[in-house]
C-alpha cells in the first residue's frame, strides 16, 4: 500500500482519568523509510512515549486512546488493526525499547527466557536449540556474555539491563525500532558505547528506527532526519542538516538550539526559552507555542499555523505560512 | 540457608518460653484449687492437702515454674489434672482433626481465593469483580461461629445434607472446613486482586506485550508469579489463624481438636494441658511461617540470591 514503512497521519491521542482529560498528541504527521532514523525531540511531556506507544497500540488501556488520524506500518492500519493482528507485529515488525530499562524487565525471569520469549512468540526457531543459540549470538552482540543468560535482572547493572532491553528489542529483527531514550539512564561513558551499539546493529540489521531522547547532540550523531515536538504538535521537522545548519527555524527550535549549554560562547541562561509548556489539559488556542514565543503576533493567537514547506524541511509557524493561516 | 533455618527455630525458643510464662500466671491467678479439681467434691481436706504437697502446688510460683520448664525440656510436660495421662498423649490423639479441618480450610481459601482474586483483577471493575469484592467484603465481616450456625441450620436442620456435630467421616468436616475458610478466602482474595492490579501495571508487562505475547501468557507467565510473592506471606498467615479459629469452630460443631482441648483445660484449671496444648500449636504455627519464609526464597530469585553464595563471574565491560 503506502510506500513508506510508516506513516502517521493527523494523530490525537487523549488519556482520559476520572479527574483530568489530557490532549497528549495533536494531529502530528510523520513518515519513516526503510533503514531510516528518525530523532523525536522536545520537552518532557510533549507526548513522544505517547506517539511510540501509539505505535504499538499499546496505550494504558482504558485511559488512553487514538482519537483521531491514521498509523500505517509495513502495509497495515494500525487503528483498525485488531488485537490478533497487532500481536503478529509487536516484536517481530515493531519492537520497542522503553524508556526505563530499570522496571522494563520481569524480576522472576531469567534474561534468556525473556530474550528467548520474543523469538518463540514469533516461531522463529523449530526447535529449543536454535532459540538458545540465537540467544547467545544476539547476547554476544550486545555485548554480554552469553553465560549470564541464567541470571535475573537484579543481578545486572543499570547499563547491562539497557544492552538487555535492547536484545529483546532486536532479537527478531524487526524493520522498525522504536527507542524511548535509551540512554538517559546510563552515565556518559556508557551512553556512548550504548549508541555506538545501537548504531553498529542498526546498520547490520537495515531496521528503522524513531530515537526518542532531549538529547540534541546524540541526533546530530545518529540520526537522518528530526521531528521536533511540543505539546503533542510536530512543530518543526526535517533532515539533521535543515536543522542543524538550515536559516529557517520555528521560534521553539532556535530557543532550544539556544538551551544547550555553549562553552566558546559563555551563554549565562541555561533556560533562554521563558516559561512552561502549556498544561496539556488546557491547551491555549492558536499556535501552542505563543504563550513562550518571543516573536508572537495577534494572528497567532487566534488559529494554528499552516506548515510551510522546502524540500522536507516543515515548519508550523505564522512566521513562515505564505499561505495565509488555517481555517 | 539452614544456618538461617536454625536461627528462626532457636528463635521460637523464647516466644514459646513467653507463651508459656504468661499461661502460668494467668492460670496461677484464676481461682480453683487443681488438687480439689482432680479428687472431686467428695474428697477430704486432707486428702486435698496431701495430694497438694504430693504435687509440689505448695512450692513457690517461680519454683514450679521453673520445674515446669526444665520438665518440658526433658520432653515431659507433664500430666492432664483431669485425665491423669501425659499431655503429650492427649495433643497426639486430639491434633490430626484440628490438623484435617485447618488443611482443608486452608486448601479451600487458597484454591477459590485465588482464582478469583486473579479474574478480579484482570476483569477490573466487571460484574465478576463487584460480586467478588462483594463476597470477600461479606465474608469478611462474618464471624466464623456464625457462618457455622448458618450452615448448620441451613444444610443440617433444613435439608439434612450434611451432618451437624462430631468429625468421624470426611463429610463431617466440610461445614467446620467451610466456615474457618470463609474469612481467609475473603483476605486472600482481596490480597491476591490488590498485588495482581498492581503487578498488571508494571513496565515489564508492558514489555511483555511489546513482545507480542497474548493477555492470557502475559497473565499466566508474566503477572502471576510476581502477583502471588506477597499472597505467600498472606496465606501463613492466614495458617495461624486459622489456628486459632478453629477453637471456636470445634466447639460449634461438637469436634473434639486441639481447640476444644485448649477450652476445656481453661474451665478445669488443667494447667499442663493447657500449656501443653498452647504451647504445640505456637510451634505449629512458628513452622508454619518459617516454612512460608523459606518457600519465598525459593519463588524470588531476588531473595533467593541473599541466601546463595555469590558465584563470581565476568561482568560484561562496563
Ligand atoms: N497514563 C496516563 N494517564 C494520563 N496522562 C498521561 C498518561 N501518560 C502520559 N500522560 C500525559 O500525556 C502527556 C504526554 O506524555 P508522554 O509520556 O508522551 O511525554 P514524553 O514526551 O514522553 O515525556 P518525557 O520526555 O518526560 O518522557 C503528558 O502530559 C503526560 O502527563
Ligand atoms: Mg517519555
Amino acid at each position: 500500500m503506502g510506500e513508506h514503512l510508516l506513516e502517521i497521519k493527523d494523530l490525537y491521542v487523549e488519556y482520559v482519568t476520572d479527574d483530568a482529560h489530557v490532549y497528549a498528541v495533536n494531529g502530528i504527521d510523520l513518515f519513516l523509510d526503510r533503514g531510516e532514523t528518525l530523532g523525536l525531540v522536545g520537552e518532557t511531556g510533549a507526548g513522544k512515549t505517547t506517539t511510540a506507544l501509539s505505535i504499538l497500540k499499546l496505550l494504558p488501556e482504558k485511559v488512553g486512546r487514538i482519537a483521531k488520524g491514521s498509523i500505517l506500518l509495513a502495509g497495515t492500519d494500525v487503528t483498525a488493526a485488531s488485537e490478533a493482528e497487532m500481536r503478529l507485529l509487536r516484536g517481530e515488525t515493531v519492537s520497542m525499547i522503553f524508556q526505563d530499562p530499570m522496571t522494563s524487565l520481569n524480576p522472576v525471569l531469567t534474561v534468556g527466557d525473556q530474550i528467548a520469549e520474543v523469538l518463540q512468540l514469533h516461531k522463529k526457531y523449530k526447535d529449543k536449540a536454535g532459540v538458545e543459540a540465537r540467544v547467545d549470538e544476539i547476547l554476544k552482540m550486545v555485548g554480554l556474555p552469553p553465560e549470564r543468560k541464567q541470571d535475573f535482572p537484579h543481578q545486572f547493572s543499570g547499563g547491562m539491563k539497557q544492552r538487555i532491553v535492547i536484545a529483546i528489542a532486536l532479537a527478531c529483527e524487526p524493520l522498525l525500532l522504536l527507542a524511548d531514550e535509551p540512554t538517559t539512564a546510563l552515565d556518559v561513558t556508557i551512553q556512548a558505547q550504548v549508541l555506538a551499539l545501537m548504531n553498529e546493529l542498526k546498520q547490520d540489521l537495515d531496521t528503522a528506527m524513531i530515537l526518542i531522547t532531549h538529547d540534541l547532540g546524540v541526533v546530530a550523531q545518529t540520526c537522518d532526519r528530526v521531528a521536533v515536538v511540543y505539546a503533542g504538535e510536530i512543530i518543526e521537522t526535517g533532515t539533521v542538516e535543515q536543522i542543524f545548519s538550515g536559516d529557517r527555524h520555528h521560534p521553539y527550535t532556535v530557543g532550544l538550539f539556544q538551551s544547550i549549554p555553549d562553552l566558546k560562547k559563555k551563554t549565562r541562561r541555561l533556560h533562554p526559552i521563558d516559561g512552561l509548556m502549556p498544561d496539556p489539559t488546557d491547551l491555549p488556542s492558536g499556535c501552542k507555542f505563543h504563550t513562550r514565543c518571543p516573536k508572537c503576533a495577534q494572528v497567532c493567537m487566534e488559529r494554528r499555523p499552516k506548515p510551510w514547506e522546502e524540500d522536507g524541511h516543515i515548519i508550523r509557524c505564522h512566521l513562515f505560512a505564505k499561505g495565509g493561516p488555517e481555517a | 540457608m539452614l544456618k538461617y533455618i536454625g536461627k528462626r527455630v532457636l528463635l521460637m525458643i523464647p516466644v514459646v518460653l513467653g507463651i508459656s510464662f504468661i499461661l502460668f500466671t494467668i492460670m496461677e491467678f484464676s481461682p480453683g484449687d487443681p488438687a480439689r479439681i482432680i479428687l472431686g467434691d467428695y474428697a477430704t481436706q486432707e486428702q486435698v492437702d496431701e495430694l497438694r504437697e504430693e504435687m509440689g502446688l505448695n512450692d513457690a510460683f517461680l519454683v514450679r515454674y521453673g520445674r515446669y520448664v526444665l520438665n518440658a525440656a526433658q520432653g515431659d510436660f507433664g500430666k492432664s489434672y483431669r485425665s491423669n495421662s501425659p499431655v503429650v498423649g492427649e495433643i497426639a490423639a486430639r491434633f490430626p482433626v484440628t490438623l484435617k479441618i485447618s488443611l482443608m480450610a486452608i486448601m479451600i481459601a487458597v484454591l477459590i481465593g485465588i482464582p478469583v482474586g486473579i479474574i478480579s483483577a484482570v476483569k477490573q471493575y466487571s460484574f465478576a469483580d463487584i460480586l467478588s469484592t462483594m463476597a470477600a467484603l461479606l465474608f469478611t465481616s462474618i464471624p466464623a461461629f456464625w457462618l457455622g450456625l448458618l450452615l448448620i441450620m441451613f444444610l443440617s436442620v433444613q435439608h439434612h445434607i450434611l451432618p451437624s456435630v462430631g468429625s468421624d467421616t470426611w463429610k463431617h468436616l466440610i461445614m467446620p472446613s467451610l466456615s474457618l475458610a470463609a474469612a481467609q478466602m475473603a483476605t486472600i482474595i482481596r490480597m491476591t486482586r490488590s498485588t495482581m492490579l498492581e503487578v498488571i501495571r508494571q513496565d515489564y508487562i508492558r514489555t511483555a506485550k511489546a513482545k507480542g505475547a497474548s493477555s492470557r501468557r502475559v497473565v499466566f507467565h508474566h503477572a502471576i508469579k510476581n502477583a502471588l510473592l506477597p499472597v505467600i506471606t498472606t496465606v501463613g498467615l492466614s495458617v495461624s489463624n486459622l489456628l486459632g479459629g478453629a477453637l471456636i469452630i470445634e466447639n460449634v460443631f461438637g469436634i473434639s481438636g486441639l481447640g476444644t482441648v485448649m477450652v476445656n483445660s481453661v474451665k478445669s484449671k488443667d494447667t499442663p494441658l493447657l500449656l501443653g496444648s498452647v504451647m504445640f500449636a505456637a510451634v505449629v504455627a512458628g513452622f508454619v511461617n518459617l516454612g512460608v519464609d523459606v518457600l519465598y526464597t525459593y519463588v524470588d530469585p531476588r531473595i533467593k540470591a541473599q541466601f546463595v553464595k555469590k558465584t563470581k563471574r565476568q561482568g560484561a565491560g562496563t
